[in-house]
């Protein structure tokens, strides 16, 4: 008991959780606590075609994360959407800053939000599990075991039904609203009204996760000085492993699927909030920046 | 905020340099508050106020007993609001109120208990909270270092009533729609309960901002239970759900 009032106290608490949650009690997987991971973009899934990605390599081979210029000849686009790719990809090797959701604050749409955000948090409610995304505090809500509904009317992040299968979180995402800054990655890959997602929540094996992580961060680039989230390196317990399937037929010549895979963080959680940087010092505002002149109330 | 290639190093750097300081306060700081003790009693759901005030109201009717600073920032951002030359950001861009701004919201807002930590999170700009029921919070010269616009906030249970310690805030915002102004020291205390048979909460925050401020002096907001409700996605400058319900709103 002393032992675990220190470890409380002083900040190790997360050695507790696994006892100590709610979710447990329940009878469904405890996801709780901080989650992230330092490098963007999807992870491969086995058996999937890659999704898509930078063209633009660093020495190293790694993706460099300043000069996004997806790979337009990823056999999964659509012409139509390869076009789209290969003219944002243009405009970023011309010097041009190409609007999307996290420069304009917009928000974070799924998948986008997986490729772009970095820290997450689970929270376990009796009807529904809320997603918290430390990015320009994004939020997201699946709703436990119903349907969606018949006359869905399309929103921002949609509308997720979730349900338990085992240790398995399952998510099921229709009806996220389109305009011009719908996109499913940060290469500006576009995503229609008929875009389905279903997302896999599960624990993994600490040391998968960790060399999950690190290969990713090889292969893809990571994010930048110092990262959005500090990995807590000494962390003995499981990863978080989202495993991603996108439909929509009218982009991708087949569904495909992408992994994320987040480690525990040591806190933190960060406060990054878009509209504060909001002056672009040569444009002014950002063209697609929302403004609310008129506000409600 | 990360805009990708935009990432400012020096920013960067700073931030780091901050999160270090503060991962460091949470494994060395212990200060003169109480070990977090059970999950608590049930607050969570959707609570919704039925009554909006632009101004922040001190209970007992008193005037915000400022320093004579804290008038002088009280009228220039009252004038600058008036005249443009103070851009209310919190309205304008939708950046967060903090607190005690936040507290008034006419919109609904969940609370959520998990192990650990109680969050609230607001419809309006999807702003998010986090109350950390595990540790205590850092001084505020350790949180001065980071600083949020929700500032950072940890909690304890006394009984049936949930005590949030908040501090660590960005100085540019206000107390209220008028512009009441508050520093990058300000210390906040809410203490939150169920009342009325468990159909409404109520937040008494107990605001202490030497500066500008000769004492603390407090203000009370009461939320209505609304299981009913769900949250809706929140688009800044876009249009939301329908608010005459709330008693002061005005704009409609």
């Amino acid at each position: 008991m002393l032992t675990a009032r220190v470890l409380t106290i002083f900040g190790f608490g997360w050695m507790l959780a696994s006892s100590a949650s709610a979710a447990d009690i329940a009878g469904v997987p405890d996801f709780s606590g901080l989650w992230g991971r330092n490098a963007f973009d999807f992870e491969p899934a086995p058996g999937s075609v890659k999704p898509v990605d930078n063209l633009v390599r660093m020495p190293n081979g790694a993706g460099n994360a300043s000069m996004l210029v997806g790979d337009h000849n990823n056999p999964l686009l659509k012409p139509e959407a390869a076009a789209i790719v290969k003219r944002r990809g243009e405009l970023a090797l011309a010097g041009a800053s190409v609007p999307d959701p996290s420069n304009q604050c917009a928000p974070f749409a799924p998948p986008f939000t997986f490729s772009m955000e970095l820290g997450v948090q689970l929270l376990a409610a009796k009807d529904h599990v809320t997603f918290l995304y430390n990015q320009d505090d994004q939020v997201r809500r699946a709703w436990l075991n119903r349907p969606h509904p018949k006359n869905l009317n399309p929103s921002p992040m949609g509308d997720s039904v979730a349900h338990y299968e085992g240790d398995t979180l399952v998510v099921d995402t229709v009806g996220v609203a389109t305009g011009p800054l719908a996109m499913i990655d940060r290469y500006g890959t576009p995503r229609s009204s008929s875009a389905h997602i279903v997302e896999r929540y599960r624990l993994i094996d600490g040391a998968v996760a960790k060399e999950a992580a690190e290969r990713h961060i090889r292969e893809n680039g990571p994010m930048g000085l110092a990262g959005a989230v500090l990995v807590d390196p000494k962390y003995p317990g499981r990863g978080l492993q989202l495993e991603i399937r996108i439909e929509d037929p009218g982009v991708f010549t087949a569904p495909w699927s992408a992994v994320v895979t987040y480690r525990r963080t040591t806190g933190p959680w960060l406060e990054q909030v878009c509209a504060e940087d909001s002056i672009d010092r040569e444009q002014g505002r950002q063209p697609l920046m929302p403004v609310s002149p008129n506000p409600d109330f | 905020m990360f805009r990708h290639s935009e990432v400012s190093a020096a920013h960067l750097g700073f931030r780091a340099i901050g999160l270090a300081a503060l991962i460091l306060a949470a494994t060395t700081s212990v200060q003169a508050q109480r070990a977090p003790g059970s999950e608590g009693p049930d607050i969570s759901g959707v609570w919704w106020a039925s009554s909006y005030s632009p101004r922040i109201m001190p209970e007992g009717g008193s005037e915000l007993p400022f320093t004579p600073i804290g008038r002088a920032a009280y009228e220039k951002n009252m004038a600058g609001l008036k005249n443009g030359t103070v851009e209310d950001a919190a309205r304008t861009l939708c950046t967060p109120d903090g607190v005690p701004r936040l507290l008034a919201t006419p919109y609904p807002f969940e609370i959520i208990q998990t192990p650990g930590q109680v969050t609230m999170i607001y419809e309006m700009n999807h702003a998010i909270r986090l109350v950390d029921m595990r540790k205590p919070l850092p001084s505020g010269e350790q949180l001065s270092i980071l600083p949020y616009y929700d500032g950072h906030s940890a909690g304890q249970w006394e009984g049936d009533t949930l005590v949030i310690h908040s501090g660590g805030f960005k100085g540019t915002m206000f107390l209220d729609a008028y512009g009441a102004p508050h520093t990058d020291e300000m210390h906040t205390t809410e203490r939150i309960r169920r009342i009325n048979g468990g159909q409404q909460i109520e937040d008494v925050v107990t605001i202490e901002d030497p500066k500008y401020y000769v004492r603390p002096f407090t203000a009370r907001f009461v939320y209505d239970h609304h299981p009913e409700i769900r949250l809706q996605d929140y688009v800044c400058g876009e249009a939301h759900r329908d608010l005459s319900g709330v008693k002061g709103v005005v704009g409609f």
